[in-house]
């Protein structure tokens, strides 16, 4: 077993298995060896951190669940793009939080490490922006639009290539 | 039918107007009102334009309402009812921070005596409440790390992408200027690089650096290897300097450090006359090189650098030395980095006698908290504390930033004579510590300062800064939650900058820079790579300090334009050495403005990953060709500027031709040599030509004078160079000291 401790320093015992699908938690562990001290995740919250454990048990037996980085590429379809419409139910289900949540998730990813949860994550938030308009996602993630209607009209015309394919 | 005499009619109207806004018949009022502002009359249209103004933000045509009530603004800035109508519209339009600006300066500027002046009061009230209360959203591309981003744009076909651009002008100038998104997905693994630490390069560029390499002072200076023989200093050694464990940033690890009984005979054949101990890499040292220090004496010791002294694992094994040390009062510059056995209760004392101490380097040592330290002695407030010190090294240290914080003045503290200060943080950080013996892990965060204003007070002579990767988004101070705007505040002393580097900080605003950096009229080194908040309105402040300037680093500051830049290098070139560019929105037209204002004295360009086409390079090239004559006539000007600001890699392609006699950087004091191919990854597809090249080169360096530095231009991953230009620029080079760099995808 393994206690992590969040920035608040609430404490998690996890199987040491769980622990190590975080690449940064598994070098630690490599590197100091069995220890009974916990862990401080201090950029983490508890929440957060609540989170993060909850996906890794659940993928704990995942065949594929690899931080190779040469692993599981999506084929990429034929103008370069990764494919993210092949989330699990589960996954999904996993990932309805609201956008504060969402994002740091994707940052305790990072920071820990665990490549299919920052994966996941990604395409989660790339979805929300797929198949908007622009509006729709200025409206989604409160930005302003400071574009003059000209500048706009220009980008319109720049862009006009693209929008024919 | 009589005619209206025009007073009457203007006056007519306005009643009219104001009668349907009255009626919320919003449409009337502004056919009204539009055609009141077409009559030609000598009577002030200032309010009529705020009526129409008003009715369009009532029919919320909020980008009419907001045309109409600035121009209300422009008209009357006294006139709060206008600054409140503005605000108002800029908030439905999403503009938050704007509309709260407005407000702002409202409240500034405005007629006291209306009686709507409180309203505006109430107002700001009421939308800051609102903007820290509201459920925080997230910009996708700004509010994460870079790496994140660039995972997410992954997902996205380049048409997909080109629609992103419409959102706003921070997302068209990113995507535009990430190439990398337009052609290479595998981004992540290639970009590693990036995140090594950023200290060494501060460090170099200082010279004042880290003990670990200056001791230039002292005309005895004797480096050896593991299997020298230790007889031959018997008598005359006094200074033992172990260079040949340098620390090569992460691959330190990697190399042998040098055995303990190599070190402690040393130290016994030197007698008492030992000036100076420098090792690196102390990770072979144990309890015998303490013994054999603490055998003796040693009055003239007073550099002691011993860095990674992790075989020793209990405090009371390094006690004598510290004792020592604080019986001899003799050092003056002290480097303890990496180091787990140094307590908060160590430095206090240190501080308080080894008060001739100048240079203090204390990086990475977990248990020394400075709030403790700090606390300690502003209760006993004793003058003599550090006294002397000029240079500080916090780095890689938990709660570093105690020492710029408010908490720092209002203890009373100060350093009078520190003039360099560094805490940078490096988010390798736990793969350092973790070859160790000790477990940083447990060294959670005692004390939460969960509110850290920022504040140099203590450091009134402070000239040089680094906070690199302090502001990162992995820094336990971003964790807390600190916004840029509580960070400088008015009453928050800046010292007057002559260096400052915060690189890796793209969770500071646009303000935080332009208020850091007013004060300081003499900068000389800028180095704000990957700080993406950066904004136009920073390159109009930049100009005011920009006549001294000659290091500037704005590596992915996506938030600068073509026409920033080039603005900038018209206004600020002058006395530009090093320019790094590489990741921005800089393209043919910032390198033709770069040929036309070609700094006199510039030894590198680096524009990579960023739009080119060939005649902005050819152009480039030709201006440093005249640039070389130019130089050649004003070497004095050169070397004043020898000691500041070594360009790493030119030194290294000079260390690949061998010519060793060069003396012109001081290459023995540096780090050991790399590859030639580390230099950027050339790969130019015919490699007869880069052996040309070099051979061109060398034999240029032997003919030349040697006071003449070379010029490095690296231009990776252009897309479009033509032909034309390589061959053209080429040509232009030859009988140059110039070098330029293509790497093609």
């Amino acid at each position: 077993m393994v206690i992590l401790k969040s920035s608040e320093n609430q404490l998690f015992n996890v199987d040491r298995a769980v622990a190590e699908k975080s690449v940064l938690i598994k070098n630690m562990l490599e590197d100091i060896g069995e220890t009974d001290e916990p862990i401080p995740i201090s950029n983490v919250s508890g929440e957060v951190l609540k989170k993060v454990i909850e996906y890794c048990e659940y993928h704990k037996n995942d065949e594929g669940f690899s931080n190779d980085p040469d692993a599981d590429t999506d084929i990429d379809n034929f103008d370069g793009a990764a494919s993210s419409d092949n989330i699990e139910p589960w996954d999904e289900k996993f990932m309805d939080l609201d956008q504060e949540m969402l994002f740091e998730l994707l940052l305790a990813s990072n920071y820990l490490n665990i490549k299919p949860l920052l994966e996941l994550g990604c395409k989660t938030v790339a979805n929300m922006m797929k198949g908007k308009s622009a509006e729709e996602i200025r409206k989604l993630f409160n930005i302003h639009n400071d574009f003059t209607p000209e500048e706009e009209e220009q980008i319109r015309k720049e862009n006009e290539w693209a929008e024919d394919q | 039918m009589i005619e209206y005499p025009e007073e009457k009619k203007f006056n007519d109207l306005i009643i009219a107007g104001k009668r349907c806004l009255k009626a919320h018949k919003y449409n009337n009022s502004i056919e009204i009102f539009t055609e009141l502002l077409g009559i030609k009359s000598s009577y002030s249209k200032t309010k009529v334009y705020g009526y129409r103004a008003f009715a369009f933000y009532n029919l919320k045509s909020y980008d009419k309402a907001l045309k109409d009530a600035q121009k209300t603004l422009l008209l009357d800035s006294k006139n709060p009812n206008a600054y409140w109508l503005t605000s108002k519209i800029m908030w439905e339009l999403c503009n938050k921070p704007g509309a709260i600006s407005v407000l702002q300066s409202g409240i500034l500027n405005s007629d006291k005596t209306n009686p709507n002046y409180n309203s505006l009061k109430g107002l700001l009230g009421l939308y800051t409440s609102e903007m820290l209360t509201k459920k925080k959203k997230l910009d996708p591309l700004f509010d994460i790390p870079i790496e994140i981003t660039f995972f997410i744009l992954e997902y996205f076909s380049i048409t997909e992408l080109i629609s992103l651009k419409r959102v706003c002008k921070s997302w068209k100038n990113f995507i535009d200027s990430s190439q990398i998104l337009w052609k290479d997905v595998t981004f992540l693994q290639q970009n590693t690089s990036t995140l090594t630490p950023r200290t060494f390069f501060i460090k170099d560029t200082l010279n004042s650096n880290l003990i670990l390499k200056d001791h230039s002072e002292t005309s005895y200076k004797m480096s050896f290897l593991e299997n020298t023989t230790t007889n031959c200093f018997k008598n005359n050694c006094y200074n033992l300097y172990f260079a040949d464990n340098f620390i090569d940033n992460q691959k330190f690890f990697k190399k042998q450090p040098i055995s303990e009984k190599i070190i402690t005979s040393s130290i016994n054949n030197a007698s008492s006359q030992l000036a100076s101990i420098i090792i690196p890499d102390s990770r072979n040292l144990g309890s015998g090189f303490i013994s054999a220090l603490t055998k003796k004496s040693h009055p003239r010791l007073s550099t002691f650098c011993v860095s990674r002294l992790s075989k020793i694992t209990e405090t009371s094994k390094i006690l004598p030395l510290i004792r020592n040390f604080l019986h001899t009062n003799h050092l003056t510059k002290l480097c303890f980095s990496y180091n787990s056995l140094i307590t908060s209760e160590i430095v206090y004392n240190i501080g308080l006698h080894c008060t001739n101490l100048k240079t203090l380097d204390l990086s990475c040592t977990p248990n020394v908290d400075w709030g403790l330290v700090l606390t300690q002695t502003a209760k006993h407030s004793n003058k003599e504390w550090f006294k002397e010190l000029q240079e500080l090294y916090v780095e890689n240290q938990l709660h570093n930033y105690i020492l710029v914080s408010n908490n720092m003045s209002q203890l009373g503290i100060n350093f009078k004579k520190l003039k360099t200060l560094s805490l940078a943080w490096n988010i390798n950080k736990y793969r350092l510590m973790g070859l160790s013996t000790f477990n940083p892990f447990t060294e959670a965060e005692k004390i939460n300062y969960r509110i850290f204003e920022l504040n140099f007070a203590a450091f009134p002579n402070l000239i040089h800064a680094c906070l690199d990767g302090l502001f990162e988004i992995y820094t336990p101070v971003l964790s807390f939650g600190l916004t840029s705007t509580d960070v400088v505040n008015s009453n928050t002393y800046i010292p007057n900058f002559c260096l400052f580097s915060c690189a890796s900080s793209n969770n500071l605003s646009n303000n935080f820079f332009i208020s850091m950096l007013q004060h300081s009229k003499k900068l000389k080194y800028l180095n704000l790579a990957k700080s993406r908040n950066i904004q136009n309105s920073f390159i109009e402040s930049i100009l005011h300090f920009s006549s001294f300037l000659t290091v500037l680093n704005l590596t992915e500051c996506v938030g600068l334009s073509a026409s920033d830049l080039n603005l900038l290098i018209q206004q600020c070139s002058q006395h530009l050495e090093i320019l790094e560019l590489a990741s921005t929105n800089a393209d043919d037209s910032t390198q033709l403005t770069l040929a036309k204002f070609m700094p006199k004295c510039i030894r590198k360009i680096n524009l990579d990953q960023t739009l080119s086409t060939g005649s902005g390079l050819l152009a480039i090239s030709k201006a440093i060709k005249n640039m070389y004559y130019l130089c050649s006539k004003c070497n004095s000007i050169l070397s004043d500027f020898e000691n500041y600001c070594n360009c790493l890699e030119s030194i290294q392609a000079y260390q690949e031709n061998k010519i060793k006699d060069l003396d012109i950087l001081n290459l023995e004091s540096r780090t050991p040599k790399r590859k030639f191919s580390e230099l950027g990854k050339l790969k130019v597809q015919n490699t007869q030509n880069i052996n040309n090249k070099n051979h061109v080169q060398s034999s240029n360096i032997q003919r030349s004078n040697i006071t003449i530095k070379n010029i490095l231009i690296s231009v990776k991953n252009c897309n479009y160079i033509s032909l034309e230009a390589v061959e053209n620029s080429r040509e232009q080079l030859k009988g140059t000291l110039t070098k330029i760099l293509y790497q093609f995808c």
